[in-house]
């Protein structure tokens, strides 16, 4: 309870009346009154007309949404006792969460009974969110008595990357599953992939036998095409602080969420068994599975990841292999850290296939640093200081993927791959 | 806030008249009181306004002292008033619904002007009595009205609940998530 300015007044009256007997001044006694007078009749005022009980609820337009999507928020606060004088509501907005119609905070006055609401519509950033209650002050007229308090109202909102449909992702795993999928699986089966050519015998299909080669052979040949089947694939997602830097580190780390959030879909599309590790700041993770639901799993733990320090997880090093099967794919987002090259080469030298999803930052920084020949010439020693990093990948046997992320990851990741392949 | 303002420079205006509108060169540095609380209005600092009072009764004070009795009353009924024009401009007025917040206003300007006036009454009426007192009489009286406002206070208080809490103010309510 918030009784400042009644303090205030009764300091005053009791310095004048202090004063006035001290000093044998009545005077100064009378200066007091129309001050007392003010105060006891602001006081029973105040005390007389309002205490405020009030009950809150909260509407979201739907508690699960996609990054960028708007939605509709309404608050509604009940009186259920006497009649408060002053009112001010405020509902505090997620961070970094934009208002673009209607206002989140309010001053109104509440009759025994009426209900004031807030409504506005926002648009919501990537994230995992707690809207706990309102909060309110209460006055009477002429803030002698102020109360403000949290009412609860809570309701909870899962705002998912956004996320694109990756084609002709190219998988090539030391070890596959027996189920079909699209990991080329280095044998003999039924594919579309040129395997290669072996003698017929008996029970081959007609339509594989290769009949040019044969005419040249002299013996019937048949071919074979490369077995797809499905995978083990770990999405290792990079959130330590230091890895993104620039002038919006979260906008970056958003764009590495989307690019994991498109890996994680375009694998399961592909019939592969995707697991998730959140690495960094703290180790998370989501078991490898299969399927839409183990998909939307994998989409809310992606809109809570948030960038962190740890000692511990500082190094990519420190992955902890005993989660990824051996002989797995593994895909790793990441800024990437000077000397990150080296381990995810160690990574790959133990046997797994590592592909690395680099979001860009020099690309997504240039355009804020605007034009001028320092610009120029440091955007030219980091793409030379880009250009030794990658190669040094491709030496470790890292298969890298620089994402300009002012552009679409699809098509870039599509021409990667073509490319590989 | 330009109530405020005005309740401040006629606080002022009314307690030079209280000394005759002296010319006196020490009169100029009690343009402080007006300042202080006129700028506490103009920014809606709490603190501000609370100095700003406090010198505004001090110099009626002083010129109940020395001048006419009746204008320092005056002077500090226009500053209480213009104390509370301040502290409503605090509010968040421009977030309300223009025509509640003109009826807000107009209450608390009401309720504001009715109790100066009214404490300026009761000061005039006090001041024109002539009843003596003894000394220890006036000590007791001022203990027992001291000890009733704390009382009050108290009571108000403990009406409100401890700690800002309110009771019976907790909301069961998990909301409308749909």
């Amino acid at each position: 309870m918030d009784v400042g300015k009644a303090r205030a007044e009764l300091v005053l009256v009791a310095l004048l009346l202090g004063v006035g007997i001290g000093l044998r001044m009545p005077v100064l006694a009378f200066v007091a009154l129309p001050l007392a007078v003010h105060l006891l009749g602001g006081f029973v005022l105040a005390a007389a007309d309002r205490r405020p009980r009030l009950l809150a609820s909260r509407s979201l337009t739907s508690s699960r949404a996609w990054e960028g999507e708007e939605l509709e928020v309404r608050v509604q606060v009940t009186n259920q006792g006497r009649r408060v004088e002053l009112l001010y509501l405020k509902d505090p907005v997620p961070p970094r969460a934009v208002i673009l119609e209607g206002q989140a905070e309010r001053l109104t006055d509440l009759g025994p009974g009426e209900t004031a609401a807030l409504s506005y519509r926002i648009r919501v950033r990537r994230g995992v969110y707690e809207f706990r209650g309102v909060q309110v002050q209460a006055y009477d007229l002429l803030g002698f008595v102020g109360w403000s308090e949290e009412v609860p109202c809570p309701a909870a909102l899962t705002v998912l990357p956004r996320y694109e449909r990756l084609q002709g992702v190219a998988l090539a795993p030391r070890r596959t599953l027996p189920q079909a999928g699209t990991a080329r699986s280095r044998r003999a089966g039924s594919g579309v992939e040129f395997f290669g050519c072996r003698e017929y015998r008996p029970g081959d299909e007609i339509r594989r036998i290769n009949w040019k080669a044969s005419a040249r052979s002299g013996e019937l040949v048949v071919t074979e095409y490369e077995e797809e089947r499905a995978a083990d694939v770990a999405i290792v997602l990079d959130v330590r602080e230091a890895a993104y830097r620039g002038e919006n580190p979260l906008d970056l780390l958003d764009h590495a969420v989307r690019g994991a959030a498109s890996l994680v879909e375009g694998f399961l599309a592909g019939g592969n068994r995707v697991g998730l590790l959140l690495y960094g700041a703290y180790l998370d993770w989501v078991y490898p599975g299969y399927g839409r639901r183990h998909g939307e799993r994998v989409l809310r733990r992606l809109a809570a990841a948030r960038p962190g320090r740890s000692e511990i997880f500082a190094e990519l090093r420190r992955i902890p292999t005993q989660l990824l099967p051996s002989g797995s794919q593994i895909a790793v987002v990441s800024p990437l850290l000077p000397g990150d090259e080296e381990d995810l080469g160690a990574l790959a030298a133990r046997g797994y296939r590592v592909m690395v999803l680099v979001p860009d930052v020099t690309t997504m920084e240039r355009e804020s640093l605007g034009e001028g020949p320092e610009v120029e010439l440091a955007a030219r020693i980091l793409a030379l200081e880009r250009r030794a990093l990658l190669s040094r990948l491709y030496a470790a046997r890292v298969r890298p993927l620089v994402w300009d992320v002012r552009y679409p990851l699809a098509p870039q990741a599509r021409a990667a791959w073509r490319r590989v392949q | 806030m330009i109530l405020a303002l005005l309740g401040a420079v006629g606080a002022y205006l009314t307690a030079w008249a209280g000394l005759g509108f002296t010319a006196e060169p020490l009169w100029w540095v009690s343009l402080v009181a007006p300042l202080v609380a006129s700028l506490g209005a103009l920014l809606r600092h709490r603190g501000l306004l609370a100095a700003g009072l406090y010198l505004q009764v001090g110099l009626a004070a002083g010129v109940a002292a020395v001048g006419e009795r009746s204008l320092a009353l005056a002077a500090v009924a226009l500053a209480v008033w213009s104390w509370d024009m301040g502290n409503l401009a605090r509010a968040r007025l421009r977030l309300g619904d223009p025509r509640k917040v003109r009826r807000l206003v107009l209450g608390a300007v009401g309720r504001s002007a009715a109790l100066a006036l009214a404490g300026l009454g009761v000061g005039l009426g006090f001041s024109s009595l002539r009843v003596r007192v003894p000394f220890w009489g006036v000590v007791g009286g001022v203990a027992l009205g001291w000890l009733g406002l704390v009382l009050l206070l108290r009571a108000v208080r403990r009406a409100y609940g401890l700690g800002g809490e309110a009771s019976g103010n907790r909301s069961d309510s998990v909301g409308l998530t749909r």
